[in-house]
């Protein structure tokens, strides 16, 4: 961590977390981290590696099938989600943008996609218009509210999923491959406003394979294993020197033109 | 098997709606009781894949290509209740967005196609199944046996539904006012088409779709035990149904007597109670009818010697002009400057040009809801309650004078809805209309509509009665179809859904309904990509025994992709707050041509309604 700032209070607390689809599927063979409010967090790894699941189990939508997973103190299980007091307060303050924009974006239109979770969680019609106005401003989505998302580009579907969440004001974001398939501008902008959703304190764990983004949306960085353990952690700067950890874990391949890609990469 | 509006009377479509309300209430229950809050995303992605399985479309020999249904699939997959409500979904949609299926014909078409042939066709997937083991051919084989009896179960339905028309609904001289053929004409010729080749079909495709999952995904298949406890309450309503139902079937009957609608008398109101015995003697003729000898009482009792020859005769006819009718289409729709040349065997070209023409018809579908035109200017919910009600008035009118100004004045809003004329007539006037013309033609002659002679076209009598009848039959058909369709080409699609909240559907349907149309779409985008796959592999020249394997593990593999894709659904509706009861946002707003509309609608449909009563045009 860069330690600029004073010990924040402890978000998630895992401890040798287990998961497997079916049972038969492991996704997760003892993983354990802490996750401090503020911080900037990056979980890699090739396909396959859990990373999905875990940001799942973070949002609460799996739980831990061994070890254990506490949010500020409170474990996170089944149970504690029956108690709808409990339930949302805790979807309030979370926000998991997934993979595929396709599952994400589930309504009719943009506009009642974004909409829909602030009404879940008992917001006021008056004051979800009012936010869906500023955000639509602020992310320049205003032409896309009345369409359908099938209409969109990917980007543009990337773009609304990022606003289904903010919409909510949640501290915490949990983002699943956000850059995938997006072109290098569209990533950009997109960074830009992970940037902007951090300087206002959000808690941001990003997971991704795109190694070129690590620098710019995290403080820290683990590693998630073949295995589907942790295989290291570390500063961006750490893990992106460690060539040795990287082709280990299928993030890099040894190919002539990686170094000149690194190089551009540090620049 | 999509029943249009003006097909079936008021009465037999008021008597569906009433029978499936209850049927819908009691599966909406059981279902939540099973899935809880994960319902919603089931129900719409099941929807969602029920209305994309009609775009598959299956080689059959002889190199023409047809389409299963799938209620029996969509039984066998999510179970009989879930079925009933995603099926109907998927109906409603198709009513309402892409006139398909009337939408006062909407309650008869649910129970054919989501009550009886998912019920029917899983009852028989069980007992024929039996405990056999997962991977058996008997399972196979119990699949296609319930896709062909399901489907053969609703289309003989239907063809009942039909031929009950001109028994309830006719004038004093015996002119018939919807479907214009008796259950002589009507049940052998759906049940015969079925039993000949759209039961076929659907077997092929269960059997195999089933046979695909069973070894691949055979947890994708349904496999609890069907609740049957329905609330006590619900049964209660369902029996005085069943004993009202009668009464909704006789209503017409007794007030056949006069000639407009409501315009019986007092004297007539006083012979009401001598009538009810006779009218169920009737009635009670008429159940026996369809099953053991077809002794059926000919409607008005008249030249009913001749009636047999006449009624086989027009049965043959009836079906030729179908023959004709649908290869009269298939040319018209295969003229090479329209489409690229496509051999009539090539299912694949077939497939993807459904899934091209229906993201193409949305997009332009949008585009004409966003012109700046007097019905794309109003409310919502205001525009489809009068729409409502000029349907209802066409429902209910036998005057072809009154059929005539409605349909002028869908016209004239056409063309101030800036949709250009040429292409309102050639949308309306496609498929259904054209349908129902040839399907009104025997109805001119005096074998189905005996009366005074008009003209003759060979041994061939057409009668004045007929005359009416063939033309009362078609203008229903044509002004009521001209109305759904003005109604969905001028309102965006999901206001459309969205306005329904409006005549007291629930929001937990409305949200399926919004869901499933959603998905609909990215389904529609994987069928294309499938076949275009499947193109640039094996091209389209393939035997149809390959083709059909390959179609049928198409449409398995949508399903497994569906199911992985309901669950991350449910997962991305959680993760924002969803707990099983949905608050959608409304932003519907009146302003003051809103109203202005609708009191001039409202006076337009009295005026007309008043025209007829006075005037007995």
């Amino acid at each position: 961590m860069t330690g600029q700032k004073e010990p924040a209070p402890v978000l998630f607390e895992c401890r040798d977390v287990h998961y497997s689809y079916q049972g038969r599927f492991p996704a997760l063979n003892g993983v354990g981290l802490t996750i401090t409010a503020g911080e900037r967090v990056a979980l890699v790894g090739a396909n396959g590696s859990g990373k999905s699941t875990f940001l799942h189990l973070l949002d609460a939508l799996i739980f831990p099938q061994r070890g254990t997973l506490a949010y500020i103190g409170k474990e996170l299980t089944e149970k504690s989600f029956l108690d709808a007091e409990f339930s949302l307060r805790f979807r309030r303050k979370i926000g998991l943008i997934f993979q595929n924009p396709d599952v994400q974006l589930f309504c009719p239109t943009v506009r009642e996609d974004i909409a829909f979770g602030p009404l879940q969680l008992g917001m006021e019609e008056k004051t979800v218009k009012a936010r869906l106005e500023l955000l639509a401003e602020t992310l320049q989505i205003g032409p896309l509210l009345d369409r359908s998302p099938h209409q969109l580009s990917l980007g543009e579907k990337r773009k609304v999923a990022f606003a289904t969440i903010l919409v909510i004001e949640p501290d915490v974001l949990l983002l699943d491959e956000p850059t995938a398939g997006l072109d290098p501008k569209t990533s950009t902008k997109l960074i830009g406003m992970l940037a902007e959703a951090s300087h206002s304190g959000k808690t941001i764990v990003t997971a991704t394979h795109d190694l070129h983004i690590i620098e710019d949306i995290a403080d820290k960085v683990y590693v998630f294993g073949q295995d589907k353990k942790l295989a290291g952690a570390g500063t961006p700067a750490e893990i992106l020197g460690d060539t040795a950890l990287l082709q280990a874990n299928n993030l890099i391949h040894i190919h002539p033109h990686h170094t000149r890609d690194h190089k551009v990469m540090k620049a | 098997m999509h029943i249009p509006d003006g097909y079936l009377g008021p009465a037999t479509s008021g008597v569906f709606y009433a029978v499936m309300l209850p049927v819908w209430i009691a599966a909406s229950r059981i279902v939540k009781k099973t899935m809880q809050a994960r319902q919603v995303p089931l129900m719409a992605i099941g929807a969602a894949f029920s209305f994309v399985i009609m775009m598959f479309n299956l080689p059959i020999p002889g190199g023409s290509t047809g389409h299963a249904v799938g209620a029996v699939l969509v039984a066998v997959l999510l179970g009989p209740w879930a079925a009933v409500i995603a099926i109907s979904v998927a109906l409603a949609v198709q009513a309402l967005l892409f006139g398909d299926g009337g939408i006062t014909a909407l309650g008869a078409n649910c129970f054919n196609m989501a009550v009886v042939m998912p019920f029917v066709g899983y009852y028989v997937y069980k007992l024929i199944s039996g405990g056999a083991p997962n991977d058996s051919n008997r399972r196979v084989i119990a699949a296609g046996v319930a896709g062909y009896i399901g489907i053969n179960a609703a289309a003989f339905l239907a063809g009942v539904e039909f031929g009950l028309q001109p028994y309830l609904h006719h004038t004093a001289e015996g002119q018939a006012l919807y479907c214009p053929y008796g259950l002589k004409v009507a049940v052998p010729l759906m049940a015969g088409e079925h039993l000949l080749i759209f039961g076929w079909v659907e077997a092929v495709v269960t059997a195999l779709v089933v046979k695909y999952l069973e070894k691949q995904a055979p947890e994708l298949l349904f496999r609890e035990k069907v609740p049957m406890k329905i609330p006590t309450k619900l049964w209660v309503l369902l029996g005085i149904l069943v004993l009202l139902s009668p009464l909704g079937l006789i209503l017409p009957k007794l007030v056949k007597a006069g000639g407009a609608w409501g315009e019986w008398g007092a004297d007539e109101l006083k012979g009401l109670a001598g009538y009810i015995p006779a009218g169920l003697k009737k009635l009670d003729g008429l159940w026996q009818a369809p099953i053991p000898d077809y002794t059926f009482q000919g409607w008005e009792g008249k030249g009913l010697s001749h009636l047999s020859l006449a009624y086989i005769f027009s049965g043959i006819l009836g079906m030729a002009l179908v023959v004709l009718a649908v290869w009269l289409l298939g040319k018209y729709l295969s003229r090479p400057e329209r489409r690229p040349l496509m051999p009539k065997r090539d299912f694949v070209g077939r497939s993807i040009r459904g899934a091209l023409d229906f993201i193409k018809e949305s997009i332009f579908a949008d585009e004409i809801a966003s012109r700046p035109g007097v019905l794309q200017s109003l409310d919502p919910r205001i525009k489809a309650v009068t729409v409502l009600f000029f349907i209802l008035l066409v429902m209910f009118t036998r005057s072809l004078a009154v059929l005539g100004l409605i349909y002028i004045f869908c016209l004239i809003l056409a063309l101030f809805s800036r949709i250009g004329i040429g292409f309102f007539l050639k949308r309306t006037w496609i498929f259904i209309p054209f349908f129902s013309l040839l399907i009104a033609i025997p109805a001119l002659f005096s074998f189905i509509s005996p009366g005074r002679p008009v003209a003759s076209v060979g041994p061939l009598m057409i009668t004045h009665t007929g005359i009416k009848a063939a033309g009362v039959f078609f203008g229903r058909v044509v002004t009521s179809v001209s109305l759904a369709v003005l109604l969905s080409m001028t309102t965006r699609h999901f206001e459309l859904l969205k306005a329904l909240r409006f005549f007291g559907i629930p929001q937990m349907f409305v949200m399926v309904l919004g869901i499933t149309y959603r998905y609909i779409y990215l389904f529609v985008e994987i069928v294309e990509n499938t076949f275009r796959a499947i193109r640039s592999r094996v091209g389209s020249g393939m035997h149809y025994r390959k083709g059909q394997k390959v179609v049928a593990w198409n449409i398995a593999h949508l399903w497994i992709r569906s199911y992985a894709l309901n669950e991350q659904v449910y997962q991305a509706m959680v993760s924002r707050g969803f707990r099983g009861e949905p608050r959608t946002l409304d932003h519907f707003q009146t302003r003051r041509r809103d109203w202005l509309w609708l009191f001039g609608a409202a006076m337009i449909i009295l005026l007309l309604a008043y025209a007829e009563y006075r005037t007995k045009l």
